[in-house]
């Protein structure tokens, strides 16, 4: 643009720093607990063939995770505004219990370490016996 | 007499249009309150932007020489003298769309590709800053197995530089969901509806619509699906990420092909792995968009079947994903 590249980087930086201002008065930094009814829509569109499930809803509505009835289980967690999912084969969820949360940590890159906050350890801890 | 433009005279377009893409961006943001069409959400809109600088400036630590080298390289092979004037300016960016449409379908259909590419789908929104999410790894491959041909051919490279440079802000402008469909124009240009579709993870609308300007590419080779207002696009990928860090969302299929590679045991994996479509695993454990697609459509001729036998009518056949 100007041809002095720091000038340039700082030009750039700048105008990302305006516009994601913008968008944030705009209102588009807005976070909003997810229900159990958003994880479930979600996961029947990532997964439609994932059974039947049993849900536990994070305290915090940060994190959701089902078991079906043949084991399988699903994790339902925020991503801004959006949800993403990862899904289990049974018995195999990367799971452990961390201060009553159930902590999973997927294998795979995309997905970070994801906390569903149960009532207290002792819920936690049943359902990491099912998950993994 | 024809018009020479000497090589030298080719603009940087993309440059020049980065001030016209910041004000679109806060345009369509408006748009958005106003009109409730579209979608922002900050951090996402802030993980794109990022990522469209660092596209800028990854290709400084080398790629751009080395993909520049290979151009001149070509071009000094070159089969054709092929003069710098305005048709052939027109024919470079009708053949380098041409072009596009391939190196886009690859980006989709190969592994190794789609590691550079899948960084421009990883966004769950679409509006005008997810065209800006760009790879940082995409330079070299892209110039290597796809440009030189032209180069050898006879296009100079500045030349291939310019018309891909108005190839890619052409398709700013069609990443946005506040422009509905646009007539006659849907017929041969790709546009905002046809493109939605590109980015959208519903089972019917995967592997579909990889033109950069002209659609034809798509109706032509049979991978074009329009937009079914019956069913909304949902944006992303089949395995969405949940970040937004602009380092993990850059590497994090690059990660997953090396983990991959470690754990081969075969040359048929270690194929598999790098040139197999994404989602390929030795197995058959993981989802491609193919099995995606199978899926779906049991799932949905399932349901016409149940449907089918409460209403005491005969079952349909399973939905097809395509024209």
């Amino acid at each position: 643009m100007t041809g002095n590249l720091i000038l340039d980087l700082v030009i750039s930086v700048g105008g990302i720093v305006v516009v994601v201002a913008v968008s944030w008065a705009l209102g588009a930094g807005r976070l909003s607990p997810m229900s159990e009814a958003e994880a479930i829509e979600r996961a029947a569109f990532d997964e439609p063939d994932f059974g039947p499930a049993k849900w536990l809803l994070g305290e915090d509505g940060r994190a959701a995770v089902g078991i079906a009835d043949d084991g399988e289980s699903l994790i339902a967690f925020r991503v801004g505004d959006r949800i993403a999912t990862r899904r289990f084969a049974p018995r195999a969820a990367p799971v452990s219990v961390e201060g009553g949360a159930l902590v999973f940590r997927p294998a795979d890159p995309g997905a970070p370490a994801v906390s569903v906050r149960a009532g207290d350890t002792g819920e936690a801890s049943a359902w990491a016996a099912k998950l993994g | 007499m024809p018009i020479s433009i000497e090589p030298m005279e080719f603009p940087d377009v993309v440059t020049m249009a980065i001030p016209a893409f910041v004000g679109l961006i806060l345009i369509e943001m408006a748009a958005w309150r106003l009109t409730g069409k579209g979608d922002y959400e900050s951090r996402d809109s802030a993980a794109s932007l990022v990522m469209g600088l660092g596209s800028q400036i990854a290709p400084m630590f080398g790629g751009a020489a080395v993909a520049t080298a290979i151009l001149f390289a070509a071009y000094e092979y070159r089969l054709f003298e092929i003069p710098n004037v305005w048709w052939t300016v027109a024919l470079c960016f009708m053949l380098d769309d041409l072009r596009y449409y391939w190196f886009h379908r690859i980006s989709h259909e190969r592994r190794w590709f789609w590691a550079s590419h899948v960084i421009h789908h990883s966004s769950q929104h679409y509006n005008l800053t997810t065209a800006l999410r760009q790879t940082w790894t995409g330079t070299i491959m892209a110039a290597l197995i796809f440009k030189a041909p032209l180069a050898l051919l006879g296009f100079h490279p500045l030349m291939l530089v310019f018309v891909g440079g108005l190839n890619l802000i052409y398709q700013f402008w069609i990443h946005t969901e506040i422009i509905d469909r646009l007539g006659p124009f849907e017929w041969v240009m790709n546009t905002p509806s046809h493109h939605r579709v590109h980015h959208a993870t519903n089972p019917r609308y995967l592997d579909a619509n990889y033109a950069g300007t002209l659609i034809i590419w798509d109706r032509m080779f049979g991978t074009f699906v329009p937009e079914d207002k019956k069913e909304a696009p949902r944006y992303g990928i089949v395995k969405n990420l949940g970040t937004f860090n602009p380092l993990r969302i850059a590497f994090h299929e690059w990660l997953g092909i090396f983990r991959d590679l470690v754990r081969s045991r075969s040359v048929r994996e270690v194929l598999g792995y790098t040139m197999g479509p994404p989602g390929w695993s030795p197995d058959g454990s993981r989802m491609t968009s193919a099995k995606l697609k199978e899926r779906w459509r049991a799932l949905e001729a399932e349901k016409m079947n149940v449907m089918a036998s409460e209403s005491g009518g005969a079952p349909s056949p399973a939905p097809q994903p395509a024209e």
